[in-house]
């Protein structure tokens, strides 16, 4: 019950502590203060609480795909979110777009993962088993969580400090994409999206039940046997918000402000000659 | 700059504009959710349950290649995540309740599958064949 505690919350709470990190990093870099961190984990706990409440119902809605729709939808509103936070310049945009979207996606995040822990506890105290596995089960998990979030925080700010093109933009970026891929499964599942063959198997690689497969599930998405239709999705959804960005760096080309002070002065110069 | 039966009038255009978007949208979900219930009833069906957290048959066979409806009954007073890291499925069931969820197409083979809440004793096998011999789990 130990093993399989932790393994439930480090499959839940990875994608929330990642997803947290990512931002802070961003907001750290953008010289942004932390309130939206803070809002949306109490707005977040409120959503937990109303879905946990009614999460059997939504289950059974629509002939039994309520839950796969719904948290389709909600993975889909978390990837346009990333998109827009990842299209975000500072310059150019206005900072509430940031505060919202950061909002938005984090909410969206723990509110849909934290759900589906929520229903193994629920299941778990009608057990006669002791709380005492669950409890150390949850402080392990979090423990091994918090350190992955140290080590990407710092790691990713080095990247960032010395303008790497692995960032934390792309991370997010790519983050985003593991969400679509996670609403794609979903409909899957209840036969919505069109499934095939899986293209290829690579669990010999990195088994998608492993404590790596896990990790790299949560940030980036990753699919052990994907489908063409997935791994399309997948490229596209990088991409297009790539060349997005490309495009609106090019139109919205910071002033260089140190060069036209040069040449005005250059001018005075002359003048004065 | 207007007068109020204009303004009222202008208030109404954008709601009946609302209205209109919000029946077109609700007519789309319906008839999108008819097309999926119409795909649904095409896809062969398969019973499993679950019992004392137990999978029941441990074992079902489906025919390769071809998309199936597997239907599971949770017997259970707690909740059971069905879940596959070979077929790719995880879907939580709650307590007797029933979920549906759809596998395939997928070449043949043995294919796993568990219960994630009870990984120890909720076990099972879906086996992927080219020909299938009707048998009693088989719902069809």
């Amino acid at each position: 019950m130990l093993i399989n505690t932790v393994l439930l919350f480090l499959q839940d709470a990875l994608a929330i502590f990642l997803l947290a990190t990512l931002l802070l990093l961003i907001a750290h870099k953008l010289k942004l203060p932390h309130t939206w961190l803070y809002q949306s984990t109490i707005v977040s706990i409120i959503c937990v609480f109303f879905l946990h409440q009614n999460i059997a119902v939504i289950a059974q809605s629509f002939d039994g795909i309520g839950l796969e729709f719904s948290f389709s939808v909600g993975f889909f509103i978390v990837y346009l979110s990333v998109v827009l936070l990842f299209l975000f310049n500072k310059q150019h945009g206005n900072l509430l777009i940031w505060y919202t979207f950061s909002f938005i996606s984090l909410v969206l995040v723990i509110s849909l993962n934290s759900a589906n822990f929520l229903i193994y506890l629920g299941g778990y105290s009608l057990q006669t088993a002791g709380y005492e596995p669950l409890v150390i089960g949850m402080i392990i998990a979090a423990g091994i969580c918090i350190s992955v979030a140290i080590l990407l925080y710092f790691s990713l700010l080095y990247c960032d400090n010395k303008n790497y093109f692995i960032n934390s933009r792309l991370f997010l970026l790519l983050f985003g994409a593991g969400q679509l891929i996670k609403a794609s499964h979903l409909l899957e599942q209840v036969d919505i999206f069109p499934s095939g063959a899986p293209l290829w198997d690579s669990n010999y690689i990195i088994a998608e039940s492993s404590e790596a497969g896990q990790f790299f599930m949560a940030l980036l998405g990753y699919d052990a046997t994907p489908s063409i239709m997935q791994v399309t999705l997948y490229i596209s959804a990088i991409i297009t918000p790539t060349i997005m960005l490309f495009i609106s760096e090019k139109m919205f080309k910071p002033i260089d402000s140190t060069r036209k002070f040069t040449n005005k002065h250059a001018l005075y110069q002359q003048g004065q000659k | 700059m207007f007068s109020g039966s204009k303004l009222y009038f202008i208030h109404f255009l954008k709601l009946s504009n609302m209205r209109n978007l919000s029946v077109k949208c609700s007519l789309i979900f319906v008839l999108a959710f008819a097309y999926v219930q119409d795909t649904w009833a095409k896809r062969p069906e398969f019973v499993l349950e679950l019992k004392n957290n137990l999978f029941y048959p441990a074992e079902i066979t489906i025919p390769a290649n071809t998309k199936v409806k597997l239907i599971i009954h949770n017997k259970d007073a707690t909740p059971e995540e069905f879940d596959s890291f070979a077929l790719n499925r995880e879907k939580v069931i709650f307590a007797h309740k029933k979920a549906v969820i759809f596998i395939g197409p997928i070449p043949p083979g043995r294919y796993d599958f568990f219960g994630e809440y009870h990984p120890n004793s909720a076990k099972g096998t879906i086996i992927v064949v080219d020909t299938i011999v009707k048998d009693a789990n088989h719902a069809n």
